[in-house]
């Protein structure tokens, strides 16, 4: 099992997806400080299809609302179909269609403003949790 | 009169991260300028006669054998100080002896860098002073 944010061999993969290339930017460099191997997109599309390139092996999505509330990309609903192991944390600056996000799949909504160690402590704890959860199972 | 900056080089393979950090150390008082090859590093620190203060660097770079940057770099001046950030300490004993003064672990957050830059600055200062 890959380890998060911490001494790993293999690092854990999170892909970025936010309208803003400035934001893009300061997450990626972040994540990867921090240990992760990161990759960004300005455009769903992108993302969606390097996700079917490497058959879904991603740890987590960070995504903006409107790519999470795109109808026509369903980003979410399509991540979750590949794998549904991904974790998906959606950033967003208002609490708005908030159920219709964690209808589609997301396993966290969070309201910005928010520093990007924050955004990065969100997602550890998110995959830190199901690995827990994991482990739990296996014991049972 | 005014007071010259710390210069500083970050020298990693992600861009993004260097414009992190590039960013930050501006902010903090600093003249940084990035790289994402150690060649490029070199030629710019020949440029500017050896003037840099800290040369902040990955892992993976610092422990290339071909390049032996961290030698170059004590080579061209020998009162820059280096900071090596890896991901694995495999390496972390070739890394201090090709002559880094000080190794860390990732994860570690761009201010958490900075602040050891600007630790290995003053430690320098202090150094000068006495």
């Amino acid at each position: 099992m890959r380890q998060v944010g911490s001494l790993s061999s293999q690092k854990p993969t999170v892909f970025i997806i936010h309208n803003n290339e400035d934001v893009n930017t300061l997450l990626a460099g972040t994540f990867w400080l921090k240990g992760f191997q990161p990759d960004k997109f300005t455009d769903g599309k992108e993302c969606l299809k390097r996700v079917r390139e490497i058959d879904g092996n991603v740890d987590a999505l960070v995504i903006n609302r409107e790519t999470a509330l795109d109808n026509d990309l369903m980003l979410i609903v399509n991540m979750k179909r590949i794998n549904p192991n991904t974790k998906i944390l959606v950033l967003v600056d208002e609490e708005l269609d908030e159920t219709k996000m964690y209808e589609y799949g997301a396993d966290e909504i969070s309201l910005t403003p928010l520093s990007p160690i924050d955004v990065i402590d969100k997602l550890i704890l998110l995959i830190s949790k199901s690995k827990g959860l994991e482990r739990q199972n296996d014991l049972v | 009169m005014a007071i010259a900056k710390p210069r500083v080089f970050i020298v990693q393979e992600h861009e993004d991260a260097n414009m992190v950090l590039n960013g930050l150390l501006w902010l903090k008082g600093c003249e940084s300028y990035k790289f994402t090859n150690g060649k490029d590093c070199l030629e710019k620190m020949s440029q500017l006669e050896g003037k840099v203060d800290v040369i902040m660097m990955g892992g993976e770079i610092a422990s290339d054998r071909n390049l032996i940057l961290i030698i170059n770099i004590k080579k061209i001046n020998n009162n820059t100080k280096v900071l090596v950030i890896a991901d694995e300490d495999s390496d972390k004993t070739r890394i201090l002896g090709y002559g880094a003064d000080e190794f860390d672990l990732k994860p570690m957050s761009p201010e958490n860098i900075a602040d050891k830059v600007l630790m290995l600055i003053s430690r320098e200062t202090v150094n000068e002073n006495r």
